[in-house]
C-alpha cells in the first residue's frame, strides 16, 4: 500500500454530524462536529428522519470546515472513512455515501468503521502509549459496552445492557423529572445540590457484568407516584437526582471494577456520552486509585461522537484489512468487531 | 469538452449518465432497491471509465431532486452535492418527475406522471412534451390518487399516464379511461434527459448555489412519526 497518511473520517450514526482529518491515525489536525441537539430537543430523542434530513443539509459545511481548519484540501486526503453502524440507517447511509463520493473523487481509498471500534480508538488518540489490557466502560445514550481490549482489534465483550442505554436512562429519568432533553446534563447539575442517599434505589444486575437500566427508570417513576410532592418541595427534584444518579453511577462502578479484577487490567478506559457525567468520572478515577491502575477518561469533546476516532480507527483497520469496496453498505446493527460476545 | 455527470435515485433505480456538450456518452440504470448506497459509487465510477473520463475532467454535475422516496433520493443528491463541492464544479438540480415526463420524449398528450409516495399518497406533475425540457402544467404535489383522478377526469383533454402509482392504484387509475398508459420502461426519471436539460441550464448560466440543494421531499418531517428509540452516540 502507498503511503498512508492523512485520513478524513466522517460520523454521521445518530444526531452529530462530524468530520475529522487525523494524521497517522493519531494527529489531529482538525475534528469538527455539528450537533442536532437543538432539532431534536422539543421530542424529547432523537427524530431518525429529522436527523437524516439534517445530517444532508451538514455533512458539505462541516467537511469544508474540517479542511478549512486543518489548513488542507481534499488531493492531501490519502483515505476517506466513514462510521457505517451502529446507527441509525438513514443517517448512517448520509455520511458513508459521503465517503464514497470523496475517496472518487479523490482516487483514494474509502475505508468504513465501526462506531463501537471507533470508541475504543477515540482512547488511543488520546494515549498512544495504552497501558494494555484496558477494560472500557463506553457509556452512551446508544450503548453500554464493558470491553476488554487486548490490542488492536482484539477485544473482548465482557458486559451489555440487557434493556436501556445507560445514557437512556439519564434521559427518561430526566423526563420525569421535568427536566430538559438531553437530560444527562441536566441530572448531573441537580445531583449535585441533591442528597445522593435521599432515596435507596435499586443497585440492579448484582454478580453479573451485564448492566439493566429499565428497573431503576422505573423505581424513580414508581417512587414520584407514591410521592407528588417531591416535584414541588425544595430540593426534591434535586435528591431525586442525585439518589438515582448514585443508584446508576454505582452501578457502572460495580461491573468496571469487576471486570478490572476478572482481566488484570492495567487502564480503565472511559468514553461515550455520559462519560461527561461528573459523578461518574470521580468515581472511575477513584477506583483507579484505589486499585493501582491507570485511568483514562476521555476530555468532554470526545465523549460525545467524533469524527477523530472514526479517522484514526479507519487508518488502522486500513493497515490491517485494506480498503471496504465501496459496494459495500451500511449496517445498523453492527457488533463490535473481532470479539466473542 | 463539458462533461456533465448526472445521478437520480429518486425510484427503486440507481440512473447514472454522462454527456458531453449535451449528448449522451454513456449511461446505466440499475434496480437498487433499497440498495442505493451500494450501488451509487460503483455505477458512477463505471459510467466514467468506460468512457474514459476522470471525475477532474467534469465541468458540471446535474441530480434529480425528487420528489421520490426518501431513503434512496438522499443517496444520489448527498453524493451529488459532495461531488459538486469537492471538484468546485457547478452543481444543477432537476425535478424527478420532470425527468420521467422528459424520458417520454414528443408526445402530443398531457403527460402525467404519478410515483407512489407511500402512506396512500402519490407524487404528481403534470407536463407537455417540449425541447429539451417538458413544459410544466403543474407543480410538483403529494396527493390523494382518488382526488387526482377526480380532478384528472373533469379535463378535456388526453392524458399519457406514467409512473408506478398506477400499478399501486390499479382500480383508482383505471376511471381514466381516456388515458394512454405508458410502457413500464419509462416509469424512471431519465438521466439522459438530465444531463441534456443540464447542459442547456448550463449554456444559460443557471446553476444552483449548494446550500440550495435539497430534497424535494414535500413531506415536513414532523410528518415522519418519532420512534422515541435513539441511535448510538
Ligand atoms: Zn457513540
Amino acid at each position: 500500500m502507498p503511503t498512508l497518511k492523512a485520513v478524513l473520517g466522517l460520523e454521521t450514526s445518530c444526531d452529530e454530524t462530524a468530520a475529522a482529518l487525523v494524521d497517522e491515525g493519531r494527529i489531529v489536525r482538525a475534528s469538527v462536529v455539528s450537533s442536532q441537539i437543538d432539532l431534536h430537543a422539543r421530542y424529547g430523542g432523537v427524530v431518525p428522519e429529522i436527523a437524516s434530513r439534517a445530517h444532508l443539509e451538514l455533512i458539505g459545511p462541516v467537511v469544508a470546515e474540517a479542511f478549512e481548519s486543518a489548513g488542507s484540501t481534499l488531493n492531501a486526503v490519502d483515505a476517506v472513512a466513514a462510521c457505517s453502524g451502529p446507527g441509525l440507517a438513514g443517517a448512517l447511509l448520509v455520511g458513508v455515501t459521503a465517503a464514497k463520493a470523496l475517496a472518487l473523487v479523490a482516487g483514494v481509498p474509502y475505508v468504513g468503521v465501526n462506531h463501537l471500534e471507533a470508541h475504543l480508538y477515540g482512547a488511543w488518540l488520546q494515549n498512544p502509549d495504552l497501558k494494555l489490557p484496558v477494560v472500557m466502560l463506553l457509556v452512551s445514550g446508544g450503548h453500554t459496552l464493558l470491553v476488554a481490549v487486548d490490542g488492536r482489534g482484539k477485544y473482548r465483550v465482557l458486559g451489555e445492557t440487557v434493556d436501556d442505554a445507560a445514557g437512556e436512562a439519564f434521559d427518561k429519568v430526566a423526563r420525569l423529572l421535568g427536566f430538559g432533553y438531553p437530560g444527562g446534563p441536566e441530572v448531573d447539575r441537580h445531583a449535585r445540590i441533591g442528597s445522593p442517599t435521599a432515596v435507596d434505589f435499586p443497585r440492579a444486575m448484582r454478580g453479573s457484568l451485564n448492566f439493566s437500566f429499565a428497573g431503576l427508570k422505573t423505581a424513580v417513576a414508581l417512587h414520584l407516584r407514591e410521592h407528588p410532592e417531591v416535584l414541588t418541595s425544595e430540593f426534591g427534584v434535586d435528591d431525586i437526582a442525585a439518589s438515582f444518579q448514585a443508584a446508576a453511577v454505582d452501578q457502572l462502578r460495580e461491573k468496571l471494577a469487576a471486570a478490572a479484577d476478572m482481566v488484570n487490567a492495567t487502564t480503565l478506559v472511559l468514553g461515550g456520552g455520559v462519560a461527561a457525567n461528573s459523578a461518574l468520572r470521580s468515581s472511575v478515577v477513584e477506583l483507579a486509585e484505589t486499585t493501582g491502575r491507570d485511568a483514562l477518561l476521555a476530555p468532554l469533546e470526545l465523549c460525545t461522537d467524533n469524527a477523530a476516532m472514526i479517522a484514526a480507527a479507519g487508518w488502522w483497520r486500513l493497515q490491517s484489512d485494506g480498503p471496504t469496496p465501496l459496494s459495500a453498505g451500511i449496517d445498523p446493527s453492527a457488533r463490535l468487531p473481532g470479539s466473542t460476545p | 469538452m463539458t462533461f456533465i455527470l448526472g445521478l437520480d435515485t429518486s425510484t427503486n433505480f440507481v440512473g447514472v449518465a454522462l454527456a458531453d456538450n449535451g449528448k449522451k456518452v454513456a449511461a446505466e440504470s440499475h434496480f437498487a432497491a433499497r440498495q442505493h448506497a451500494e450501488v451509487m459509487a460503483p455505477t458512477i465510477v463505471d459510467v466514467l471509465s468506460s468512457a474514459g473520463v476522470t471525475p477532474h475532467d467534469l465541468a458540471a454535475i446535474a441530480v434529480g431532486i425528487g420528489p421520490g422516496l426518501f431513503t434512496g433520493l438522499r443517496v444520489g443528491v448527498t453524493t451529488a452535492l459532495v461531488m459538486a463541492q469537492a471538484l468546485d464544479i457547478p452543481l444543477l438540480a432537476v425535478s424527478s418527475l420532470e425527468l420521467m415526463a422528459a424520458g417520454l420524449g414528443e408526445v402530443t398528450r398531457e403527460i402525467v406522471t404519478v410515483f407512489d409516495a407511500k402512506r396512500g399518497e402519490v407524487f404528481y406533475a403534470s407536463f407537455r412534451a417540449g425541447e429539451p425540457t417538458p413544459v410544466r402544467l403543474s407543480v410538483d404535489a403529494v396527493v390523494d390518487p382518488t382526488e387526482l383522478v377526480d380532478q384528472l377526469m373533469a379535463r378535456a383533454s388526453d392524458l399519457v399516464l406514467l409512473g408506478d402509482a398506477v400499478s399501486a392504484y390499479p382500480e383508482i387509475f383505471a376511471r381514466l379511461a381516456h388515458a394512454e398508459v405508458a410502457e413500464t420502461d419509462f416509469w424512471v426519471p431519465s438521466v439522459t434527459a438530465l444531463v441534456g436539460i443540464a447542459a442547456s441550464r448550463l449554456a444559460r448560466g443557471e446553476v444552483d448555489p449548494l446550500e440550495s440543494v435539497v430534497p424535494n421531499y414535500l413531506r415536513t418531517s414532523d410528518a415522519i412519526i418519532p420512534t422515541g428509540r435513539k441511535g448510538p452516540r
